[in-house]
């Protein structure tokens, strides 16, 4: 059981990245903010039920995101249905990495991946469904393994497992219309290769 | 290469960069990491790819950091301190 008067130390420093989260999740900072109040409200309240030397970081991300899920899932439409069933393994590596010779292709991959400004990072993580989102947000950004993501979003571990891979697809598909939209990838393979046209 | 021998080859491939994902995250079991391995020594274009997907990685997690403003922390804290 941990102290309540040590939620202070505990718990603060955790602050500033549960804030980026839970920009990522809401897309503003004005909502943000109050998710990461109640977040932080929540936790203090509960913190006696806290089991001192378990994972207080992922037990406080599981506070932001039911806290994020409870106050604004109501409010959104059901999520479209996005097919990704064609999408494939390496995608974006497939895209850019057919040029001729392995030093040009490094240079093309240089290209793209130096290319990227940070809001198309941010535009393509934040653009994801939902249910894909949550998962590329907890593992690829902050860094939780899939049995932590499991019990932070309370779903069978082979559920992370699928949801990530599709979403990390859809997230490669997205930063391959942003790296045509900027002019990272040349116009030969830009007809070719992306399927969708500008 | 033989047609033959080209799709065995290419079923190889698929397979390997169908574990990519699990693999980098460091998800793979012992044995499942060995024939990874094994297949990466002898494939340059997957290897490549692995390391692609690795840089990509690393980019997604540093582009979407975000700096709480200072303020903000004061908010918190004040918010918290009502709250109490």
């Amino acid at each position: 059981m941990a102290d309540q008067a040590k939620f202070e130390t505990d718990a603060m420093g955790f602050a500033p990245q549960l804030y980026s989260a839970a920009l990522r999740m809401t897309r503003n900072p004005a909502d943000a903010e109050d998710v990461l109040q109640e977040t932080f409200l929540k936790a203090y309240r509960a913190y006696h039920t806290f089991q001192e030397g378990t994972n207080l970081k992922a037990w406080l991300y599981r506070i932001l995101t039911n806290t994020y899920i409870n106050r604004y899932r109501k409010a959104q439409r059901r999520p479209s249905e996005v097919d990704l069933g064609e999408i494939e393994d390496l995608y974006l590596y497939r895209r850019i990495g057919s040029a001729e010779s392995a030093e040009a292709s490094r240079s093309a991959e240089d290209a793209v991946l130096e290319g990227f400004v940070d809001a198309d990072v941010k535009n393509a993580v934040e653009t994801l469904p939902e249910r894909f989102r949550l998962p590329v947000l907890l593992a690829d950004v902050e860094g939780f393994s899939y049995k932590e993501i499991a019990e932070i979003l309370d779903v069978p571990i082979g559920t992370v497992m699928s949801r990530l891979h599709r979403g990390r697809k859809a997230l490669q598909k997205a930063l391959w219309k942003f790296a045509q939209e900027r002019g990272l990838v040349d116009d030969e393979r830009k007809e070719t290769g992306g399927g969708s046209q500008l | 290469m033989t047609n033959e021998r080209k799709q065995v080859a290419d079923r190889s491939c698929d397979e390997t960069a169908s574990w990519a994902y699990h693999y980098l995250d460091g998800e793979v079991s012992w044995f499942r990491r060995v024939r990874i391995r094994y297949h990466l020594r002898g494939c340059d274009s997957c290897t490549n790819g692995f390391s692609f997907e690795e840089r990509l990685k690393t980019i997604v997690q540093e582009r979407c950091q975000e700096n709480a403003p200072p303020e903000l922390m004061e908010r918190l804290r004040t918010f918290m301190e009502e709250n109490e």
